[in-house]
């Protein structure tokens, strides 16, 4: 694989985005490229100083604030004046919802791969059937180039 | 990103037929990831909490389009990243890098100094990136999000996605460089 290809993927790569073989070959490129890998690690590089730049703490209150405002508009009220049918009925939706996402979660198990978060390698995305995840649009950039 | 809990999923059907104290559970949930997004997307606290609490409360008023197609702190980014895109920050001083790095020396304590500093430069570095360019690298790095949630939240493809990463990391890395040859990052 040529540098030129590989660096335009090193982002993906850092991210976990690209796996399976295209994953591999990447990584034996990187084993025998200085020039690449010296590419990989200052890439690494940036993105740990942009992470490790702390953000201030949450301002105090804000839930309270976002209900005031809330309750000022009258949407809260509004809100509240459904009929009583309405809200038996969405309890009873809440229950059938939970149920048919445990169910789909446990059908599911680990059957796509490679299109979960990264931060914990679940699948988060039961409902995309036909989105595809970065690893397949990876497959027709990498055809192209 | 932590996957889309049973708890958001209970709040949220809670919230849909107008229940206020389950949508105040799902705001104390998600509001200091959501404060720390918009504060790096408009680099201000003033406009951060502003944005913050106007997503919340239009999340509130959209709640019962909500399908579940996205997990609720998608949705909720996706509502607040339209908002700081369209919004016109407050004016402030521009910082330079340049500015920043010939700083006087404080007398704060030396690691505590160091530390804001870090942070001002990234920030300034992160102010100079187009605002799609930074929404996804925020919410890449600090997010944790994949390509394909990043994708859901700013209403792009996975492949512009990429791109936009791609072309971010490139900009904040030549933005940083001079911070990072002067050995204060």
């Amino acid at each position: 694989m040529k540098c030129s290809r590989v660096r335009r993927f090193l982002s993906a790569y850092h991210d976990g985005e690209i796996a399976g073989p295209k994953r591999e070959e990447i990584a034996r490129h990187l084993e025998g490229c200085a020039v690449c890998r010296q590419e990989l690690e200052a890439l690494k590089a940036a993105v740990e100083t942009i992470r490790a730049a702390e953000v201030p703490d949450s301002p105090l209150y804000l839930a309270t604030r976002v209900l005031a405002e809330i309750r000022q508009s009258g949407a809260g009220r509004a809100a509240a004046r459904r009929p009583v049918w309405a809200r038996v009925f969405a309890s009873a939706a809440a229950v059938v919802l939970i149920a048919a996402g445990v169910w789909v979660g446990a059908m599911l198990g680990n059957g796509i791969a490679g299109s979960g978060s990264k931060a914990n390698g679940t699948n988060e995305w039961p409902f995309e059937g036909t989105e595809p995840s970065f690893a397949e649009v990876y497959e027709s950039m990498f055809t192209e180039e | 990103m932590k996957q889309p809990t049973d708890q958001d999923t209970e709040l949220v059907v809670r919230s849909k037929a107008g229940d206020l104290a389950a949508f105040e559970e799902l705001v104390k949930l998600h509001e200091r990831g959501l404060f720390a997004y918009m504060y790096r997307m408009c680099g201000n606290r003033d406009d951060a909490e502003e944005l913050a609490q106007a997503a919340f409360v239009r999340a509130w008023g959209g709640i019962s389009g909500f399908r579940g197609e996205s997990s609720f702190k998608t949705w909720l980014f996706r509502i607040a990243t339209n908002l700081a895109i369209n919004k016109r920050t407050r004016t402030r001083p521009t910082v330079e890098l340049s500015e920043l790095l010939a700083a006087p020396e404080s007398r704060q304590p030396e690691e505590s100094f160091r530390r804001k500093r870090r942070e001002e430069l990234v920030q300034a570095a992160l102010d100079r990136l187009p605002k799609d360019q930074r929404a996804a690298l925020v919410l890449s790095v600090y997010e944790g999000m994949s390509y394909k949630e990043i994708a859901r939240a700013l209403g792009k493809t996975v492949r512009a996605v990429d791109s936009l990463l791609v072309r971010a990391k490139q900009n904040a890395r030549r933005f940083l460089e001079p911070a990072r040859k002067r050995n204060v990052l």
